[in-house]
Parts: structure tokens; sequence; C-alpha cells
């Protein structure tokens, strides 16, 4: 079996937003929509504080409320773990947005662009407008994965079969890859290093894993 | 940043911290205000039908609150013109349960009015579709408020104290001479019950199982909730017992803020109360030559616990 994964080192990530960047080019989401933000966090008080930049969005969880909630199974989950959303059959009625733990599902009924009624050349040609009045996130860009599996490529390593988000961050905090596959990257990383998953009390599963213990001994 | 801001509560973790979801507003609450009302009035009035309380205005007044709910989250949807695929989903999702549930609940309903028999059956369905609604808030998981399990008995109780009261009142108006004795006695048990489970839930919201924001506003409801929706109706019913020459105006009374305390319940819950998870950590990360540290979750009265 095959379940795709980010593993996010948390010691490497310098908050630069770069993915955020990339991520809003590669999907043209309009403002607002971000399905990678990574968030600026300070932890404690004066004088032991902390900075941490902590890259959230969509889980492809195991258990994903967003699809449990769902009403009109537009919300399914592949064999390879990734959640995704069939736009045609979506009726926009927000229940996935309220289930996610996560905060990774918007809806935009109206068409919005950067410049507000001036849309630039990539928001013009990646306008789709199936996805207004319904509910969008993240795609772990499946396309490229695919494309990349189709075309004998590993998503994870080479660039053209993975996310843009990983691809594009200049620290290597990012990497995507199989968690299934024990000699994959994200593997190989998470039995190397402590991980942590986001609200993982509540039992979703989340397939986005933060190291924090990565100095090298 | 303002620094005039940067104290003020949200302010400094804007972003992090859990804020007030967005994705269901009063026309959503309208769903589960019509739908509880309804189905509790319909339960209540099926159920009296096997003590001959038989009254097409009930009947007809229950399915109208409950396609009213309907119409209401509707108007909410972003593709309305697709509404018929809510039908799609019912191997797991509560709100295509519910959907399924009004095709049942609607037609035997308006049967009933031709058969007035078929009006002892009608609770069932009323009572399925009230279930519907508690498990479509415990689903929502996103939503500490709503994911309680308390929200289960607390939505059934409010929806059949609701519906106690709309019959009370409505019992004023259409019945011939009122609601029957035992409707008041119904509405008493079901207040207590929804009081009794509401202390409950708001104590575990509290002490830490809800965003300290959306325990604020649970905090501030609770006074006017207590009294103008379950202290002052038993006032009313007290009212109306010691003094027969206003008791029908006093049981409208009592049944109308019984009502209308199930309402703000629903309202506060679903669009005030309803703060989202926000964002945390279970550590932060060792950076150059420092050490790990503790974990951060902004919002909320307790960290994560370090497990290593």
């Amino acid at each position: 079996m095959t379940k795709w994964a980010i593993v996010a080192d948390l010691g490497r990530c310098v908050g630069c937003q770069t993915c955020t960047t990339a991520c809003r080019h590669a999907n043209a989401t309009p403002p607002g929509v971000q399905y990678r933000k990574v968030l600026d966090m300070e932890v404690g008080t004066f004088p032991d504080v902390r900075r941490v930049f902590v890259p959230v969005g969509c889980m492809h969880c195991d258990e994903p409320p967003c699809r449990d909630v769902c009403p009109t199974t537009a919300t399914t989950k592949r064999a390879d773990g990734m959640v995704m959303i069939d736009y045609d059959i979506c009726i926009g009625c927000g229940y996935c947005i309220v289930a996610c733990p996560y905060q990774a599902r918007y809806k935009v009924s109206k068409p919005t662009f950067a410049f507000k009624d001036q849309e630039t050349q990539n928001e013009r040609a990646r306008f789709d407008e199936r996805l207004l009045g319904v509910a969008q996130k993240c795609t772990f860009c499946v396309d490229r994965v695919d494309y990349g599996l189709a075309n004998g490529l590993t998503p994870g390593v080479a660039p053209e079969a993975t996310p843009a988000c990983v691809n594009s961050c200049l620290s290597k905090a990012l990497t995507f890859g199989d968690t299934d596959n024990p000699d994959s990257n994200v593997s190989k990383l998470l039995k190397r290093y402590k991980s942590f998953r986001m609200h993982e009390e509540l039992g979703t599963g989340p397939n986005i894993h933060y190291l924090w213990e990565t100095e090298d001994e | 940043m303002s620094e005039e801001f940067e104290d003020a509560p949200g302010m400094r973790h804007l972003g992090l911290s859990p804020w007030l979801q967005t994705a269901w507003d009063l026309r959503a609450a309208g769903n589960f205000i019509g739908g509880g009302s309804g189905t509790g009035l319909l339960i209540i009035a099926s159920l009296g039908a096997f003590k001959g309380l038989y009254s097409p205005v009930l009947l007809l007044a229950g399915l109208a609150l409950v396609g009213l709910g309907l119409f209401s989250v509707f108007l909410e949807i972003g593709r309305p013109l697709r509404a018929l695929n809510v039908l799609l989903g019912a191997k797991r999702s509560w709100m295509t349960r519910e959907a399924f549930v009004a095709a049942v609940l609607f037609p035997l309903g308006l049967a009933a009015l031709i058969w007035p028999d078929l009006a002892k059956l009608v609770w069932i369905p009323a009572a399925a579709y009230l279930y519907c609604q508690a498990r479509i808030l415990e689903a929502a998981k996103g939503i500490p408020t709503w994911r309680s399990p308390l929200i289960l008995p607390l939505t059934i109780a409010s929806g059949l104290a609701e519906g106690a009261g709309i019959l009370l009142l409505l019992g004023t108006l259409v019945l011939d001479g009122g609601a029957p004795e035992w409707v008041a006695g119904t509405l008493v048990a079901t207040i207590a019950a929804r009081i009794f489970v509401w202390m409950f839930y708001r104590r575990r919201m509290v002490g830490g199982e809800a965003p300290v924001e959306a325990a604020a506003v649970l905090i501030r409801f609770s006074m006017p909730f207590t009294l103008g929706g379950n202290v002052i109706p038993i006032a009313f019913l007290v009212l109306g017992g010691i003094q027969p020459d206003i008791r029908a105006a006093a049981l409208a009374a009592a049944g109308l803020a019984a009502m209308a305390g199930g309402w703000a319940l629903k309202i506060v819950i679903v669009t005030k109360a309803a703060q989202n998870q926000g964002f945390a950590i279970n550590h932060s990360p060792a950076r150059g030559g420092g050490e790990s540290g503790p974990g951060f979750k902004p919002g909320w009265r307790e960290v994560p616990k370090d497990k290593d």
C-alpha cells in the first residue's frame, strides 16, 4: 500500500512563506484562501522564549472528519490516503469546513483576484469555475503526484512528481513521501527523529508529521 | 500591530488561537431551531394522540417548522441546484440521514391530517429527525463546543422543551380549553432535563473542553438562559396554577419563554460559541545550540503535556 504524507522539520522551517507562495501560485487561490500556510508562534514567556514556524494545511487524515460528515460523498479518500473533493458533486453546505479541526477548508462564492477585479495571467489561466460555491482545500498537488507515478517517477524525490510547497522549500523543511514504504525519505526521517502530529488526541490520524528534535548527535 | 491592541484578548495570537467559525451562520442555526422545535412539537403531539389529543394545526405547525428549518439551510448552501446530492452520503453523514428521515416524516405527517390514527406514529420519524440533528452537531470535530457528547442530550432535551412550549402556546390559541393538563408537566420535565444537561455541558466546556473564548460566551449566556428560558417558564406555570383568571395567558407565556430560550441556546451554540480548534504544537523545536521546549496551545486553558 501507499500512504502519502508530509514531514515538516520545525527546526529547519524559517517561516519564509515560500511554500505558501508556491501553493498560491500553483493553485491560483483567491485572497484569503491558503491551502498551505506557515504559522508564526511565539512560545513561552520572556526570557525563555522560542519562535516556531509551523507549516499547516490539509492533513489528509487517516480518518478524515470532513469525509465522515459529507452528505454528498464529494469528499473521498483515495487508496493512497489523499483526501479529495469532487467539485462537481459538492453542494457547498460547509459541513466539512466546520468538521475539520485543522481549519484547512475554504468556500468562496464569487470570483475574487489578488488585484480586485483584475486577474493576473496566472489567475486567468488557472481559474476554475467549478470551485465557486463549494469546499476547496489542499490536494497534495495530486495532479503532479499522479503525473509522476504515470511516468515512473517517485513523488517526493522527483520534483515533477512532488507537491509545489515541498519543491519550493528553501530550507528543506518539508519532505513528501510514502510512509507505508519503510525505505522512503519520510519513513527514514520519522524513524530517525522524534515527531508529533497536530491534534492527535482527536483521532483523525493526520498525515503531516512534525519533527521537533533534529539536531545531529 | 498597533500597541493598543497588542495585549487585547485574542490579538496576540491572531490566526493561532481558535476563532469563530463563519461557515455556518444564522441560516444553519435556523435548521436546528426549526428542526428541534418542530420535531419536539410533533413528538409530544403524537404521543398525546394516545391520550386523545389530535389537532391538525399542531401537526401542520410542527411540519412547517421542520420545513422552514430545511429551507433555511437550503439558503446557505453554495450550489442550491445540486441540493438533492445531499441524499448520496447515507453511509456516513448524519445530514444525509436527516434528509432521509424528513422524507418519511413529511408524508406521514401530512397523511395524519387525513387519517388521524396515523398521528400516533409521527413521533417515530420526528424523534429520529431530532436525533439526527443532535448527531450532526456532534460529528463536527472541528468545533469543540459541538463535538461534546453532551450536545446530544442537550439538543434533544431542548427540542422537547421547545416543542412542549409551542404546544402550550398554540394550545391556548387553537385548542378548545387550551392544552391538556399533562403538557405543563411535560414542559417542566423537559426544562428540568435541559437545564440539568446545560449545567454539566457548561461546566465541561468551561473546564477546558472548549477554547477560552467559546467558554466565555457560554458563561455570559448562562445566566440569561437559565433565568429567561428555564426559570421564568416555570414561574409562569406556577403563576398560572395559583391565578386561574390569568391561567391561559400565563401558560402561553411559559411556552413562549421556553421556546425562546431554546432558540437562543441554538443561536449561541451554532453562531457565537462556535470557535474552531485553532492550532497547537506538542513541542517547540531545538534550534541551533538550544534545546527543544514545551508545547503551545494558544486560546486554550491547558497546554498539551510533553509525553517524552
